[in-house]
């Protein structure tokens, strides 16, 4: 149950409150799961006065304020398509515009079908105090000293990524049994995360070359343990399909 | 801690606390319009308002953090155009586009629909269909299949843009006599990339009956009558009242599947500040009874208990709680301290008959019913037997045998159920409660409460959608207990989780079928055996699944000499497990049994080589034929035989083929493929079906009307209006006899205090029942009418005699043959101020000897991806013979929402639990129902039959959509892909699965 609620002006008093109660405060960016909140008495702490929602493209480098909300990645013309893509089912509209991009991370640990593409992506976790940079795998792992007293500030990728989101579905807005997000940076290294509907993470590949590529993937002990047949075949046409979208990309572009 | 929250423009200082949501704290300062739709993920959307412009759910916010931002909610939109001298700006486009294409049915999300028109209209005046429906998304619908709604919008988007369009009325007066389509055009490829196509037309198609030409009313697509109201989010439901001293109600629910309870220790939970009661089966009366709302005698056991000492699913009750606030409530659950000690429990029907197997029901107050055996777990038992079964196998030259199943669904309402409980002045208790059956509520409660039934008094105001779940006497007795404990009235909510705990389902059924047939594709005998899941309670189980053959068994009879003497088997067993109970969802039974009835005629005819629909028509019922089951099986009681008056099915079917071009795509290889995408797949299928109309011999309904000084009537009905527009339809017969608008009647329903009885809203029998009471009570006020009329002109002109038999009743008056004329407004005054003074007032009531079956033939067009199995549904058309359409807007809204409902059961909802009978789906996220930017094609066709046994010949419309577009998905897969699938829902794996044994 929130017992306290503050609404701080700057990043400093932020973090004062969240260190101040490390276990029992939590950052609050938009929308949320209220109920997630009834078993214990915590704190919230809403960041809305903290200017975090900006979009800024400096160079190749594409970064998303912490609180810029899921349907402003949907609506920003700045939004790599795969991001697009992959945000439409992290949940309904009403939903993405007040759930934010930090939030939607923090909420899933990572493993959501944004998680996915921003894994693939290679994406950046910057975290204050410091302006701490971290890759977004390692953050979903839990690797990030300091956390959760630590506050998401903004999330970064190279636009010159390039990616493609797919995904199986029983209609094309339920959430996806299974989901894949997958890139070709400039130096031609593939990436694949994988995610299955209600899971405990995502799995990922990285390769140069296709077959080195599935083959990370497949070595991965998450996939080993999918004992679903239809599973298994489901990701090797998501793998097939994801080659040729990204591989039409590169050709195209 | 104090909170200023500036809503609709006014500043508005709460005292708050910082865990109450946005939507708590709104409805507090009185703006009911946004709703709590039980979800705590947002998922729903009904409680949707627009923050500073950005329509957002209120219950995913804190109250706090919406301090200093603008809130707009429906309130602030527009109002009645006429409030006595103060005359107001009106409704805004947006409310009066929805009212006029029928938008709105249980108007529970509508609201939230509104709200975001306004904010998609605010930034984009001329938005494409996929814009609207892409805006509307975030709000669930479960009435109207979205049509309606994304016709509204982008209606009063052009009426922002001020263009001309036809209202509804206009279209409906300019439109030209549909003449059946002609066919289409040869196939030459179509584009499914632009997405569904919004109707332009709001009226369906409608194959007129003669005999309805001369009706004024009846026919029209009138206003629904309670659309204003819920258009301005008016506080017309349950929950939508605050009173002095109200507490809130839980229910401490069992996380186990089969326990006894050893010990129960409440003394925490009561000494919690802010609780009032704390109450366990020690507390309460044990008294057995049935949850289900069904006249008397309830047919079926008497096997629940307000409070046991027993638990028998996951999410049965274990205790109640009243307090101050749900907060606190809520901490008193967490401080009771239950001792289970477990029992081993049954997981599957098809252990629950086994020797051996734990018995659920061993109390000794279990009332039987029929042949329900709790000793071996059997709620009830069907035995149906017509004609020699046997002998016509013997004659087969082929028979196919094979098993199917459905799944177990929830009705999934957005409203979720809710009561509020209080003591009036006279010491009765109030029940005001959001179900489809108040008198129901009423009598069943009084024995578990220890009232006499004359001091309940059951009110029903608006219902935020029902579908069976409300024909439930569910949680009213909760709210009820704790009233009496305390003497405060008392509200109780479920929660999202709790409709998929707590709540009611479809019953889940296993089914084997075994037909005999000819090479000529004569059937010689068709045999069915159910077994039904009804989980931990009897209710509704032995209906329900006598439904499932009584319905979808008893239309194809055979041909040839098997027509005159059908060869029809349908054995069942209603067994009890530990899953929540089953209970009455739209279709009630029958959408259970023509998923394997349709699935194997559809295997049966490619077997043959025959055409589908051939095969189908061939062997279908007639008109003029005896209901083949009428004469077997009447749900325990005597069965009377019934002949079938009216079968449209065959100009159904002919119309539905020509409407989604079936010639020109089954069959034809061109159309299957998709080029340039190999892994795609097209497929048609087609579904027959046919439902009933009521229950024959023993459910009733009841109308009074009562004239007023202006000529203007109270209608009082007894029927319950769950958002279909029965009170509009019954308001439209109404006016038709009395010769008056629909606006002249007062409609109102209902209140076990002042209006007639009425069984309530299930079975498909609010328009013929009580809509023939209705009727029969009008025409004993036309009758007083005519008669103080001719009293009234033969006292102005003494030479001039008129008698009361040859007055018209037309136009709010009433005509001599020689045009001389009285109006009602003056029969009205004269009636109650001025000679042999009375009030015209009647009542009458209606009892229905037959059930006359609607009839209906569903397409579907799919598109499947065979190397993941997914499928994408491109399009619905249905063709329905319901009888005369009495108002072709609200019957196409439950066409148009029963599709897309059924569409869910078809491709992506079931209720799954794991090996300890844990619930998998507890919101509207893992159990996902449909949206309005993933909505295929629907087109609604009606083909009129005139019933003689309704004075308008009217038959049920809203439950027969619900039955066929499962088994026409399934059959459209496998025209595409050739995998037979068994099972619904028709889930990725499950096509990839029956694609690996085409392979």
């Amino acid at each position: 149950m929130i017992t306290e609620y503050f609404r701080p002006h700057d990043i400093n008093e932020a973090l004062q409150l969240l260190k101040n109660n490390p276990k029992g405060a939590f950052p609050l960016g938009g929308g949320t799961v209220l109920s997630q909140f009834d078993s214990d008495n915590i704190s919230v702490v809403d960041l809305q006065l903290l200017k975090l929602d900006k979009i800024n493209k400096t160079g190749p480098i594409l970064s998303w304020g912490a609180c810029v909300t899921l349907q402003n990645l949907v609506e920003n013309e700045l939004s790599p398509q795969a991001i697009k893509d992959s945000v439409v089912h992290e949940g309904a509209i009403n939903n993405r515009r007040t759930g934010t991009i930090a939030g939607a991370l923090v909420s899933q640990k990572g493993v959501s079908p944004l998680g996915a593409v921003l894994t693939a992506m290679d994406a950046q976790v910057i975290s204050e105090p410091g302006g701490v940079s971290s890759g977004i795998a390692d953050w979903s792992k839990g690797l990030i000293p300091g956390m959760p007293s630590r506050l998401i500030t903004a999330i970064n990728v190279n636009d010159g990524i390039k990616a493609v989101y797919l995904s199986i579905s029983k209609t094309p807005a339920d959430a996806p049994m299974a989901y894949s997000g997958m890139s070709l940076d400039a130096a031609g290294i593939y990436r694949w995360s994988i995610g299955l509907r209600k899971d405990t993470g995502l799995f990922l590949g990285t390769g140069k070359e296709q077959d080195e590529l599935l083959k990370n993937a497949h070595s991965h002990y998450l996939y080993i343990n999918i004992y679903s047949p239809y599973l298994k075949q489901t990701l090797n046409t998501l793998f097939e399909r994801s080659i040729v979208a990204i591989d039409s990309g590169r050709r195209e572009g | 801690m104090n909170l200023t929250l500036k809503i609709n423009g006014t500043e508005h200082s709460i005292l708050s606390f910082p865990s109450e949501t946005l939507l708590n704290a709104i409805r507090r300062c009185g703006f009911f319009g946004a709703k709590f739709g039980g979800c705590s993920k947002g998922e729903c959307g009904a409680c949707a308002v627009l923050l500073d412009g950005n329509l957002v759910n209120s219950c995913t916010i804190l109250a706090a953090q919406a301090e200093g931002h603008e809130i707009v909610t429906i309130e602030s939109m527009g109002e009645h155009p006429d409030q006595g001298w103060n005359k107001t700006a009106g409704l805004h486009i947006i409310q009066q586009a929805f009212i006029d294409v029928g938008a709105i049915q249980c108007g529970y999300c509508t609201p939230a629909m509104m709200l975001a028109a306004k904010a998609l209209l605010e930034q984009n005046r001329s938005p494409s269909e996929g814009e609207v429906r892409e805006a509307l998304s975030g709000i669930l619908c479960r009435c109207t299949g979205y049509l309606k709604p994304v016709q509204g919008v982008l209606r009063a988007a052009a009426a922002i843009r001020g263009e001309k369009f036809q209202t509804t009325a206009e279209e409906f007066e300019n439109q030209d006599v549909w003449i059946p389509p002609a066919q289409p055009a040869p196939y030459a490829g179509e584009d499914f990339s632009q997405g569904v196509q919004v109707q332009q037309k709001i009226l369906p198609s409608v194959l007129t009956s003669p005999e309805k030409s001369s009706y004024k009313t009846v026919g029209k697509p009138e206003q629904k009558v309670d659309a204003v109201k819920l258009a301005q989010g008016k506080p017309a439901f349950a929950l939508d009242i605050e009173m002095r001293g109200m507490l809130v109600g839980k229910i401490l629910h069992s996380p186990v599947a089969h326990a006894r309870i050893k010990r129960i220790d409440t003394s925490k939970a009561k000494t919690l500040p802010g609780v009032a009661a704390v109450l366990t089966w020690k507390d309460i009366p044990r008294i057995p009874y049935s949850t289900a709302g069904q006249s008397d005698p309830i047919p079926g056991p008497l096997d629940s208990f307000s409070l046991d000492n027993k638990v028998r699913f996951v999410g049965d009750r274990v205790a109640f709680v009243a307090a101050e606030s749900e907060e606190i409530a809520n901490q008193a659950l967490k401080l009771i301290d239950v001792e289970y000690d477990l029992l081993p429990a049954v997981l599957d029907s098809s252990d629950a008959m086994k020797p051996g197997a734990p018995i659920i029901h061993d109390q000794a107050e279990y009332v039987r019913f029929g042949d329900s055996d709790p000793g071996r777990n059997i709620a009830a038992e069907i035995r149906i037997d017509i004609g020699d079964v046997e002998k016509g196998f013997a004659e087969a030259d082929h028979i196919l045998e094979a098993d199917y199943e459905v799944p177990k669904v929830q009705q999934a309402h957005i409203e979720p159920h809710a009561a509020v409980t209080y003591w009036d002045e006279d010491d009765r208790l109030v029940i005001r409660t959001s179900t489809q059956v108040p008198f129901h509520v009423r009598r069943i409660l009084a024995p578990i409460l220890q009232l006499p039934i004359k001091r309940i008094r059951v009110i029903k105001p608006r219902i935020g959608g029902g579908f069976g779940g409300k024909q439930e006497i569910l949680m009213e007795d909760v709210a009820a207990h704790l009233t009496i404990s305390t003497g405060r009235p008392v509200r109780v909510e479920y929660t999202r989780e709790e409709e998929f705990t707590a709540a009611r389902s479809r019953h889940p059924m296993k089914v084997h079928m075994k037909t005999g047939f000819k090479k000529d594709g004569t059937i010689t005998a068709n045999a069915m055996y159910a077994l039904s899941d009804t989980g931990a309670n009897g209710c509704h189980g032995l209906t329900v699944t006598g439904n499932t053959g009584h319905k979808a068994m008893a239309l194809y009879v055979g041909d040839g000499p098997y027509r005159k003497s059908p060869n029809i088997r349908f054995h069942a067993d209603i067994v009890y497990t530990n899953h929540p109970p089953a209970g009455a969802y739209r279709g009630y039974g029958v959408p259970q049994g023509f998923w394997p009835v349709d699935r194997h005629m559809e295997r049966i005819a490619r077997f043959l080589n025959m055409d589908p629909i051939d095969f189908r028509l061939k062997n279908a019922v007639r008109s003029g034929e005896i209901h083949p089951f009428s004469a077997a099986w009447s749900e325990g009681r005597e069965p009377r035989p019934e002949t079938i008056n009216t079968v449209g099915l065959e100009e159904c079917v002919r119309q539905g083929k020509a409407a989604i071009g079936w010639d020109q795509k089954y069959g034809n290889p061109t159309w299957h493929e998709v080029p340039g995408s190999p892994d795609l797949r097209r497929g048609i299928g087609i579904a027959t079906v046919m439902q009933g109309t009521a229950i024959p011999y023993l459910d009733m309904g009841g109308a009074s009307i009562k004239m007023n000084d202006d000529g203007s009537f109270n209608l009082l009905i007894g029927a319950t209006d769950l958002g279909t527009g029965s009170d509009t339809v019954l308001a439209q017969m109404v006016a038709e006899v009395l010769g008056i608008p629909v606006d002249d009647l007062i409609t109102y329903s209902s209140d076990t205090d002042f209006t007639p009885f009425d069984k309530g809203a299930y079975a498909s029998s609010t328009t013929y029942i009580s809509g023939t009471a209705a009727v029969k009570a009008a025409e004993k006020v036309a009758s007083k009418l005519r008669e103080r009329a001719a009293m009234i002109l033969n006292a102005r002109e003494p030479g001039q005699q008129v008698v009361p038999i040859d007055i018209q009743l037309k136009d709010r008056k009433a005509f001599a043959p020689d045009g001389r004329f009285v109006t009602l407004e003056e029969i009205g005054h004269h009636s109650l101020h001025h000679e042999n003074q009375e009030q015209i007032m009647e009542v009458a009531s209606y009892m229905s000897p037959v059930s006359p079956p609607p009839f209906a033939s569903q397409f579907a067009e799919v598109m499947v991806d065979i190397k993941t199995g997914q499928v994408k549904v491109e399009k619905l058309v249905m063709a329905v013979d319901a009888g005369v359409i009495i108002n072709p807007v609200t019957a196409s809204g439950q066409v148009e929402g029963g599709m897309v409902q059924a569409l869910g059961y078809a491709i992506c909802e079931e209720m799954t639990y794991d090996n300890e009978g844990r619930p998998q789906e507890l919101d509207l996220v893992d159990y996902h129902i449909f949206r309005a930017n993933e909505i295929p094609e629907l087109t609604t066709l009606f083909v009129e039959t005139f019933e003689p046994s309704h004075p308008f010949g009217a038959k049920a419309v809203a439950e027969i959509p619900m039955i066929a577009v499962a088994p026409a998905i399934g059959n459209a897969i496998q025209d595409a892909c050739g995998a037979v699938l068994e099972s619904i829902p028709a889930t990725p794996e499950k096509v990839w699965q029956a694609l690996q044994k085409v392979k």
